[in-house]
This record gives structure tokens, sequence and C-alpha cells, in this order.
């Protein structure tokens, strides 16, 4: 028997109070109305003591302003999903992903906040990565008995073999190595999921990586008559992104196209739209249908579909070049008409300024030592004109390897951030006092200024640089942040 | 070019504590032209170091009693230059920093080809013959 209203409505209260989401009800003038137990154990409140509460007390940075943009969101659209810091009894913070729904009730409307600690979460995500990690290293061990022992048999070692034998034994050896990639890719996706690869992201031209995918594998696409070519519009396509990880995106790419095509062509086409560099590999294969557009970047999926080169992949390639484009703040979709229509996968990276690339690394290590009340330089080392004349951009490119050289030099630790800009090279020193900073930037522009005597006075440039240090110059994080680049008057 | 080192009647000494990888990469090496001496651990191999005088020693890192890294860096701390090469299950870039800085000459990540195991050794020999020139 289905359940009768009372019945439903006896479960729905159930499961308000027991889920392990914690969710407070509250008006639009902030004030809380209810909130379940998970609320109260997330927040460590008494259970009730956060009804009467305002809003504004339990989230510190939830300000009059945000709430009715807030309010305005869920009237509009009925939802609205945000990550947010909530702060907990004793005044310690909360790191919360938070779902704002609008509750409509006979008298009255209410916004019913369903959040969720990310904490949590990421440590979850911590335990799985560790114990994929573990287990992929517990399997490498038996692994290599089991392939040596079949190369000796496979090699004459342990005596003569017929060629049936030979056979069996060939293909369990190829079932070994593909077990080896797929637990080489776990160990990938896992690194990739819980944010523990630190990208090398650097200023490098996209034309110049898909070229090099391309050429690796013209002999492979020439031996089985398919046609493989890039189109890239004129110049460069300068973005900041790291030069292994692309490689490792495109070189995905292009090797399903080939896997997925028979006859016809494979083109890697590179543009720039709306601020974005997008590339385009399409071929002329077997396609994709709808449905799996968005299936094929789940794990282990491989929408049913053979190669026709009998080989089978690792059914984790897609799902790790969405991990890499989502680190680098990009996204990777797929398009086809169906099957047999060919397909085309397409990724779009953003075009971000040095000084936003340099931001962006430098948040999470200036959080870091917020934290612990350490403190942290940056040192702004800058190539300028001497008069009022233009400079061509492209003729830095040397004086920045210099520069770049000589700073690694001075400071040889890889933890460092250093971005390379068009003009300038900024760098991230942890733990330096402002003195400090200036006698290394002092030491750096010295050695640097003499290398490259001739070439500053030919193109008419002088090197300078600008020393910004935390908590001496913004106390606060977000205003260093925001002022990192603006000169000091 | 008689100078060129080769495995022929090498002394080769094997530590690690799974008997099967030890007793196929004997073989393996064997097939090489290698004298090969096993054992079970730091400890064993320390013995087997001074009892063979081996000339060249391929080890596994993580072993009970004594392990591979203070196995080696025993030989080393006392004056013990033989070329030396880890076996290692984990390949992250902090494990091979802490193997090279035990005092090894060189490392490989399981699973690893037997190829590539017998070309590293004869660099490693050829690279000592070359420094002892």
């Amino acid at each position: 028997m289905p359940l009768s209203a009372d019945e439903f409505r006896a479960f729905t209260s159930l499961i308000a109070e027991k889920t392990t989401d914690g969710i407070l009800c509250a008006d639009s003038g902030g004030k809380v109305w209810h909130a379940n137990e998970s609320a109260a154990r997330l927040l460590h409140y008494e259970p009730h003591a956060l009804i009467e509460k305002d809003i504004y007390a339990l989230a510190p940075e939830m300000l009059p302003a945000l709430w009715k943009e807030l309010w305005k969101e869920i009237r509009s659209s009925g939802a609205f999903a945000f990550e947010f810091q909530l702060r907990g009894k004793g005044g310690q913070d909360v790191q919360v992903e938070i779902a704002a729904h609008r509750l409509p009730l006979a008298t009255r409307e209410l916004a019913c906040l369903v959040f969720r600690d990310v904490e949590e979460r990421k440590r979850l995500q911590n335990l799985q990565q560790e114990f994929v990690s573990n287990v992929s290293h517990e399997l490498r061990t038996p692994m290599t008995v089991i392939r040596e022992g079949i190369s000796q048999v496979l090699e004459g070692l342990r005596g003569d073999i017929n060629d049936a034998q030979n056979r069996a034994l060939s293909l369990a050896m190829s079932g070994i190595e593909r077990m080896g990639r797929i637990i080489n890719d776990l160990l990938d996706i896992s690194k990739i999921e819980s944010g523990k690869v630190p990208l090398k992201r650097e200023r490098l031209d996209l034309s110049t990586i898909a070229r090099e995918v391309a050429g690796s594998f013209q002999g492979m696409a020439e031996a089985r008559g398919l046609d493989l070519r890039v189109t890239t519009p004129a110049g460069t396509l300068m973005v900041y992104a790291d030069r292994d990880r692309m490689t490792q995106v495109l070189t995905n790419l292009v090797g399903n196209s080939l896997k997925f095509t028979e006859k016809g062509h494979i083109q890697i086409e590179l543009f720039t739209r709306n601020g974005e560099v997008e590339c385009a590999v399409r071929d002329t294969g077997i396609g994709i249908m709808p449905d799996d557009l968005e299936k094929i970047f789940a794990k282990f999926e491989q929408a049913g579909s053979v190669a026709f080169t009998g080989e089978k992949g690792t059914g984790l390639g897609l799902s790790i070049s969405r991990g890499i484009l989502e680190l680098h703040k990009g996204r990777i979709w797929a398009e086809s008409r169906g099957r047999g229509q060919g397909s085309e996968m397409r990724f779009a990276l953003p075009r971000q300024s040095g000084q936003d690339v340099f931001r962006d690394g430098l948040a999470p290590v200036l959080h870091a030592v917020a934290r612990r009340s350490g403190t942290l330089s940056t040192i702004s080392f800058r190539f300028a004109p001497q008069d009022k004349n233009e400079v061509d951009l492209t003729r830095l490119a040397p004086l920045l390897d210099t520069l770049e050289q000589s700073i690694r030099r001075e400071r040889d630790r890889m933890k460092d951030l250093l971005v390379v800009d068009v003009d300038a090279i900024y760098v991230a020193l942890e733990s330096t006092v402002k003195k400090e900073a200036a006698r290394l930037a002092e030491l750096v522009c010295t050695g640097a200024r003499q290398e490259l005597a001739s070439a500053l006075l030919t193109l008419g440039l002088a090197l300078h640089y600008e020393i910004k240090t935390f908590p001496e110059e913004h106390g606060d994080e977000k205003m260093y942040l925001t002022h990192l680049f603006t000169e000091r008057h | 070019m008689s100078d060129v080192p080769t495995p022929q009647g090498c002394r080769l000494l094997l530590v690690d504590d799974d008997p099967m990888i030890v007793e196929l990469l004997t073989l393996r090496l064997q097939k090489h032209g290698y004298e090969v001496r096993t054992a079970r651990d730091g400890e064993e191999g320390y013995e087997a170091a001074k009892a063979f005088n081996p000339q060249i020693i391929v080890c596994d890192v993580v072993m009970p009693r004594v392990d591979g890294l203070t196995f080696c860096r025993r030989l080393r701390a006392e004056k013990n230059n033989v070329p030396f090469l880890f076996l290692t299950a984990k390949g992250q870039p902090r494990e091979k920093v802490e193997v090279l800085s035990a005092g090894a000459d060189d490392y490989l990540v399981k699973p690893f080809d037997p190829q590539e195991l017998a070309a590293r050794l004869t660099a490693i020999l050829r690279a000592g013959r070359n420094k002892t020139l």
C-alpha cells in the first residue's frame, strides 16, 4: 500500500531531521525558524539553540544586501547553490556547500538552506585517494612477478615453447600491460580529483603543442590511411597551462579519434572565441550517440564501441582529461550528430593574464601563511620602456628567459611560486620579510642588468622591481591580493 | 674495446624479501652472465656484501628487519662505493629523492621491464668503470 498523506508527512519530517545535511529555515529578515539536528551538530550548537538566531550571526560574510540578493535569486529561479563560510558556536569557521531553496508556506515564505561540510567531503576524498593509491602500489609487486614469469617463458629462457603456447602467453602479456596502464591511470585520476596535482602553469603556445602531438601520431595515421591535420590561426595562441598535462589531454583526444576512425580524416583545429582559446578534435569516425555525449567522461565508460585498432583503452582517459581541464579552469565536452556521423571533442581554456594566474596560485599559499600568522613577499620584476615608446613584446622573450634563470639561481626553491608574464616575472617568497626580499631582488636585478646590458640598451628598456609584503602592506588577505599589482603612490 | 664492462662473471648481490621476485630475477640475471648471490633483507644483505664482495647490488626498498635504505646508508658510511640500484614500488618524486640521497646510483619502479633492468645495470657498470679510470 502506498503511503497515505499523513504517513508521507511523518516520513518527510523523519528525513528532514535525520539527514546528515544541515538544514536551516529562515525568513527574509534573516531570522532562523527551524534547524534540524545536523545543522546544530555541524555548527556545534545544542539542538533548538539555533531557533530565532540571526543568519547574520551564523554567517559572518552574509551581509543584509547579500541576503536580499539570495532571496531575489530563489524567488526567480527557485533554488541557488553556492559555497560559503558559516560560523560555529565557538567562533570556528565551517566551510560549507549550501543549496538554498524557496519554501512557500500558507502564510509566509522561508528560505530553506541545506548545507554540507566541505571539509568532510574533502576528508573522505583524501581517504579514497589514499586507498586507491595503496591498492595500486600493492598490485605492482605481484604484477612484476606475473610479467617477468611470462616474459621468461616467451623469450625461451625456460626452454622452447610452441606457437599455440606463445600465442596464449602473448595475449596474457597484453592483458597485463593493459592492467598496468589502468593502475597508472587510476593513480593519476585519484590525484587529480583530490587536487593533489600541482600544476606547473607557464605561458605557452597551444598551437605548438597541438603540432607536436599530431607529429607523434603522424606515422600511425599514415599506416592506417588516415589524414591527420592541424589548423591554427596565424601567430601564436598563448595560454597559461601545464605543458605536460596539455600534451596528455591532446594525446588522449587524438588517440581516441584514431582508434574510432576507420577512414577519412582527423583534424585538430585551434581558435579563439569569447576570450577563450578553443581546441576541436574532429574525426570522420563512428560518432557518439546523443545519450552518450556526457557519459563518455565518466570513469570506465566506453560507450560500448570497439576500436578499429582492436586496442582497449583504460576507460579513464577522458575523465583524466576533464580533471585536467577543470584544474585549468577550462571545460571539455563532446559533440556528434550520432552514430556514423563522426565526432568532435572540444575543450576551452580561459585566456587569463599573467597577473590573474599569479593571483590564483598565490591565494591558497597566502591563506596558509595568514593562518599560521606568517609572512610572505612578492616581487614583480618588470621590463619597462625608458621613454614613452611602445615595446615590441615578442622581443622580450629571451630577456625574460635570462631574468628567470637569474631568479632561479638566487632562489633555487621549487615550491616558490613563479609566473612569467609578457613583460614581467612575478615571484612569491614564503617566510620572507621585505628586507630579505629587497636583498634578493637587488641581487637578481644587478646580475640580469649586467647580462642584458646591450639588449636593454638596444630596446630602450629598463628593469624595475616592486615588492609587496604580507602582512606589512595589507594585513587582510583579500586586500593584499586586490592591490598586488596596483602602483604605490 | 676490451675495456667495455660486460656482465660476464660480474658478482651481483640481489636483495629482496619476495622469494618469487628473487627466483625470477636470479634466472634472468644469470642468463645475462652475472654471478648472482641473494639475500632476503638488509641484514642478510650486509653479511653477503662482506663475504661475497659484490661488484653491483640490486635491492628492494621495503623489507623486514633492516630495509634497503638503511642497508645502503650503512655501506656508504663504511666508504663502500659498490654500484647500487634500488627496485621501488612507488615511483613518487619524494621516494626517488630518498633512494638517491641514501647513496644509490639508480632505481627502477616496479613493475619494470627486465630488459631495462639489464640495460641499466650495464650502464651503471660502465659509469663506474669510467669513474675509476
